[in-house]
């Protein structure tokens, strides 16, 4: 209980610290600050695949990743004229590739779970063969 | 035509023998000689009749000679060698010599090969070294002849080594094979120049005819010197011919049958260094340097070898080194230019060479397989067929008048001194002695004297079977006749009969060397018998003659009312008087030793200490390299952990590198 709590807390800190940071650096009407928070997405992201154990949550890590890019690419198309509504056009087509991509990463998963019976991926070294 | 075909047929019908005989010839057993013998009786007479139709300038041959193309071997861009055969009266003569001598030595093999457990395996050799001599004369091409050139070696190499269970003969074979090797190199390398020049001229070709027309006539600038291709030429015919320093092999050969040695080491294959030489004519006459070569390299073998064959005891060693010796006179001639005096005595020595030693063949089969003549003599009535022949034999190779030797050698001396070469004329006067000598030595040991036959073999001496005088005497008729009938009407007894023009044998090969004498720039003189060519003549016979008598003298004789014993003591005191020149002679001159020196010991040395570098340097470099990539790859795959976040990590510490990198470039 105290750890979620704690986490939560934790968690709301964080997402507050995230606006703060992109309010110091020029509010909604600056592209720096849509920037700042995809490369913090993007290290969180980051972060989650390398140091997690679950592959679950590599999977959601992952997601992570390609959002805050998803994220600088809308940016950039909201600041920049010349690339207009095909941002979001770019955009739209990197969520359909990560649907595909979270589709075939989990039912990997899911077949080498159902080999090791475990969802550790620190026991997984069948690439070293 | 008829001949387009006959000319094939000549070196078909033994080819035919040999594949018979070679596939079933082991179920014939005794009768296995039928089949070979008779198809080269059928070519002889064929051979006989394409040459006669060539020597007497028939329809399709006039002087030019005849060429036939069988087919189109190497048909490659401007590049093709035809397989065809080219008939003139050069390939007339030795097809008569190869022949003729090829069917007697059949035929007397019958009879010395019958007590052999396999003779069949012999016939088919005989056979195939038969369609191989025959190629070699025929063939129009360069790269043909060096086709037949290698398969004479390669029966050659067979026949030597027919008794394979002796270690002698098959060491000896060996021997053969790889020091006529030595001289093929070169003979290769010629070819090869021989080329690389016509095709600087337009086509290149290697069609005999062609090529010698296009290297002499045109005058051009040859990427490879005229004397370049005359000398590698020499180097293969040096091989075949066994001429000093590659005549180590000739003796040896002596190992193999004595039909072997009468028909490839002393009538045919041997003389293909001569037929060579003789052919390719106008490139050493263009090369007057390298005709110099030839006729030092002919005289000197003939004086060492003659020098070798007066102290050797083995009957068939002192006929082979009286080879060396005659091959030696052929080259001497063809070095001073007298081409139609080598192809002479070539065929005169040919068919008393062939005689001497079918003779001494059946000598050796009378005493029961002994070669030493120190355990013969006295066997004149015991073999009396043997003993005619072979006296025939070594009168018309010492040259005695007016038997063959004597017209050939008198040529050949005297075109050499009339050609401005005195000095080989005094060393040929010297050998000229040294052969009446040795010879007579041979049949005084051999025939005269008492008998030193082992007193187990004395009651068993036999003359040998019809089947094999028969031959002898068929050989004796051409060794007295035939340097008669082929000097007339020339000299030097036509102008004695008061008969005019040039000999018959002269006659017949003027249009093959008419363009090599053409390139000497020699003219004819007027034959003077109470001049110079007399007096030439005069000395010829009398040194025969001081050979033969000092022979008697020493050896012994017993020919009608001639009759000496033999003198072994003063033999002794003649020798101990010269004890390093008899010692040279006995023991060769030392060159097999010194070959064995050079290739055996420091050849050896030198091939160990290349095979050690091969083995500690090479290879362990090599097998180094291999052990640390190995061991590399042992260390390195273990960064290969197969868990997907350490790949990871890598991958995000490469982008931080990068962005990293970036940002301190980007900022200056």
């Amino acid at each position: 209980m105290i750890r979620v709590i704690l986490g939560s807390v934790l968690a709301g800190a964080f997402i507050v610290g995230l606006g703060l940071i992109g309010l110091a650096a020029g509010g909604s009407r600056s592209l720096n600050a849509y920037l700042t928070l995809s490369g913090i997405l993007f290290a969180i992201g980051m972060f989650g695949f390398l140091a997690r154990r679950n592959a679950i949550s590599m999977l959601m890590a992952i997601e992570l990743m390609l959002n805050a890019v998803n994220l600088s690419i809308i940016g950039f198309a909201s600041f920049d004229e010349k690339l207009g509504p095909s941002g979001s056009v770019i955009a739209l087509l990197v969520m359909a590739v990560a649907a595909g991509e979270a589709t075939v990463g989990l039912s990997i998963i899911l077949a080498i779970y159902r080999n090791k019976k475990t969802p550790l991926v620190d026991e997984y070294d069948a690439m070293s063969q | 035509m008829i001949f387009d075909v006959l000319i094939p047929l000549i070196i078909a019908l033994p080819l035919a023998g040999f594949v018979f005989t070679a596939a079933v010839g082991r179920r014939l057993g005794p009768r296995a000689h039928l089949v070979p013998v008779w198809a080269v009786g059928i070519a002889w007479a064929i051979g006989m009749v394409v040459a006669f139709s060539s020597l007497t300038g028939a329809a399709p041959f006039g002087n030019e000679g005849h060429a036939t193309t069988l087919y189109e071997w190497i048909p490659s861009g401007t590049f093709h060698v035809d397989v065809g055969f080219f008939v003139d009266n050069l390939t007339a003569c030795l097809l008569i010599v190869v022949l003729t001598i090829g069917l007697l030595v059949h035929i007397y093999s019958i009879g010395y090969m019958a007590h052999d457990p396999s003779p069949w395996r012999f016939f088919a050799y005989l056979n195939l070294f038969m369609v191989s001599m025959l190629l070699l004369v025929l063939a129009d091409n360069f790269l043909v002849v060096f086709v037949a050139w290698e398969l004479v070696g390669l029966s050659s190499y067979l026949l030597i080594g027919f008794w394979k269970h002796k270690q002698s003969a098959a060491l000896a074979a060996k021997k053969a094979f790889i020091v006529n090797r030595v001289g093929d190199v070169g003979f290769a390398l010629g070819i090869m120049a021989i080329f690389v020049d016509t095709l600087s001229l337009g086509d290149g070709t290697l069609n005999i005819q062609q090529a010698l027309h296009a290297l002499t006539t045109e005058g051009a600038n040859l990427p490879i010197p005229i004397w370049v291709v005359a000398l590698l030429v020499f180097a293969g015919a040096m091989g075949k011919s066994a001429q000093f320093p590659l005549h180590v092999w000739l003796p040896d050969a002596m190992e193999g049958p004595t039909p072997v040695s009468a028909l490839i080491h002393a009538a045919t294959m041997v003389n293909a260094g001569v037929y060579l030489v003789a052919r390719t004519n106008p490139i050493f006459a263009s090369a007057p340097g390298s005709m110099a070569v030839v006729a030092s390299i002919g005289i000197f073998t003939a004086i060492l070898a003659a020098s070798i064959a007066m102290t050797q005891t083995d009957i068939k060693r002192v006929l082979a080194y009286s080879t060396l010796s005659q091959l030696g006179y052929m080259f001497a001639s063809l070095g001073v230019g007298a081409f139609a005096a080598a192809i002479f005595h070539l065929m005169t020595h040919g068919f008393f060479k062939g005689l001497l030693f079918l003779g001494s063949g059946s000598v050796i089969h009378a005493v029961h397989e002994e070669q030493d003549m120190r355990r013969m003599g006295g066997l004149a009535r015991r073999i009396p067929h043997t003993y005619r022949t072979m006296l025939i034999g070594s009168i018309a190779i010492a040259g005695i008048p007016p038997l063959a030797g004597f017209f050939s050698k008198d040529e050949i001396l005297g075109e050499a001194w009339k050609n401005g070469f005195q000095w080989v004329w005094a060393i040929g006067i010297v050998v000229a002695v040294m052969t009446a000598f040795y010879m007579f030595r041979l049949i005084g040991l051999t025939f005269w004297g008492e008998s030193r036959v082992d007193p187990a073999v004395e009651p068993h001496i036999h003359e040998s079977p019809a089947v094999m005088t028969t031959p002898l005497w068929i050989l004796a008729v051409p060794s007295v006749l035939l340097g008669l009938v082929l000097s007339l009407p020339g000299p030097p007894l036509g102008p004695l009969l008061g008969l005019q023009g040039p000999g018959l044998l002269a006659g017949w090969l003027e249009p093959v060397f008419e363009h090599g004498t053409e390139l000497l720039g020699r003219t004819e003189a007027e034959f003077q018998l109470f001049g110079l060519d007399g007096a030439l003549l005069g000395a010829s016979v009398a040194v025969a003659v001081i050979g033969v008598l000092a022979a008697w003298r020493l050896f012994g004789v017993n020919l009608w009312r001639f009759r000496r014993n033999p003198d072994p003591e003063r033999v002794r005191t003649l020798t101990a008087r010269v004890p390093f020149l008899y010692r040279a002679s006995l023991n060769k001159w030392w060159f097999d030793d010194l070959n064995h020196l050079l290739f055996m010991v420091i050849g050896g040395r030198i091939a160990a200490f290349l095979w050690w570098f091969d083995r500690r340097v090479v290879d362990d470099t090599v097998n180094d390299i291999a052990t640390t990539t190995v061991g590399a790859g042992k260390e390195l795959r273990r960064v290969q952990t197969g868990r997907v976040q350490n790949y990871a990590l890598g991958i995000a510490v490469g982008l931080i590198v990068m962005a990293g990198s970036f940002l301190v470039l980007a900022a200056r």
